[in-house]
């Protein structure tokens, strides 16, 4: 059993290899998947920006909520009264 | 068609890959020039003419996405364009057997190894490429298959020229000792 599958021939490939090239089909191919990507990556990149600007207006509307703060500066401190028997 | 262009080839197919890097069109004289050398790398390893222009299609158009990272060091494309080649040929035998096309014309027309040829048994001869590494198969590959001079092999393997046919020196005396002691048991 060997690694490979030898197989002899007189001779490799005798015939011409012009008819098999074919640069344009390539260049066509290669300008194709080029859109492709540039139009995934201009994707990407908008949904990550409309997911940004969406949570920078989540979290400014939040700011603006007048939420009663739970210290307010200047509010004198709430005094706690025990009754004498549980001290 | 020789590896090693003179400087001025070099300095040219330099200027063809900057001007390629620039705008993909210009990767057409590059593609044109080792368009055959790549189809017959393949062939020997499919042995099916639709199967090598396709992998040599594959092999072109990977070089196309990757040429915006090629540095260029100095020596030919086509040491590049090998390696993208033989990836794609591995990447197609992954689960099967590869193939190896022996030229027999090579064979007959390199002294060192003609005789052995003409006098072993060929299960014999691929038995005896068989013990080799991948590495040392490449280097007989590429000297005899391939015909690629020295100085050629040592641009693509990265090695010396001299360390090249030390190497090869070597591999031919332990082929020779090897026969030797099947003959014996023989």
């Amino acid at each position: 059993m060997t690694r490979y599958d030898y197989r002899i021939r007189r001779q490799l490939f005798q015939r011409r290899t012009e008819r098999f090239q074919n640069f344009d089909a390539l260049e066509q191919r290669y300008r194709s998947r080029k859109r492709t990507t540039n139009i995934v990556r201009f994707l990407i990149i908008l949904i990550a920006l409309i997911i940004l600007v969406g949570i920078l207006v989540f979290t400014a509307k939040a700011d603006n909520h007048n939420y009663k703060s739970p210290v307010t500066k200047g509010q004198p401190e709430v005094k706690l009264k025990f009754p004498q028997k549980d001290l | 068609m020789s590896l090693i262009p003179d400087h001025s080839a070099l300095q040219q197919e330099q200027s063809w890959i900057t001007a390629a890097q620039k705008d993909i069109r210009n990767f057409e004289p590059l593609y044109r020039k080792y368009y055959d050398t790549i189809f017959r790398f393949i062939f020997r390893r499919t042995d099916d003419e639709a199967l090598a222009a396709d992998l040599s299609s594959q092999t072109f158009y990977k070089a196309m996405t990757k040429l915006k990272s090629y540095q260029w060091q100095g020596k030919p494309l086509v040491a590049w364009l090998y390696t993208i080649a033989l990836n794609e040929v591995k990447k197609h035998y992954r689960d099967k057997k590869p193939i190896f096309v022996i030229e027999e014309n090579k064979i007959l027309e390199a002294d060192e190894i003609r005789d052995e040829w003409l006098h072993l048994a060929k299960d014999d001869m691929m038995r005896l490429l068989d013990e080799l590494n991948d590495a040392d198969l490449q280097i007989i590959e590429l000297k005899y298959f391939e015909s690629f001079t020295f100085k050629e092999i040592a641009i693509m393997l990265e090695m010396t020229e001299s360390a090249v046919k030390m190497k090869l020196y070597r591999l031919l005396k332990r082929l020779k000792e090897r026969l030797e002691v099947w003959h014996d048991k023989i």
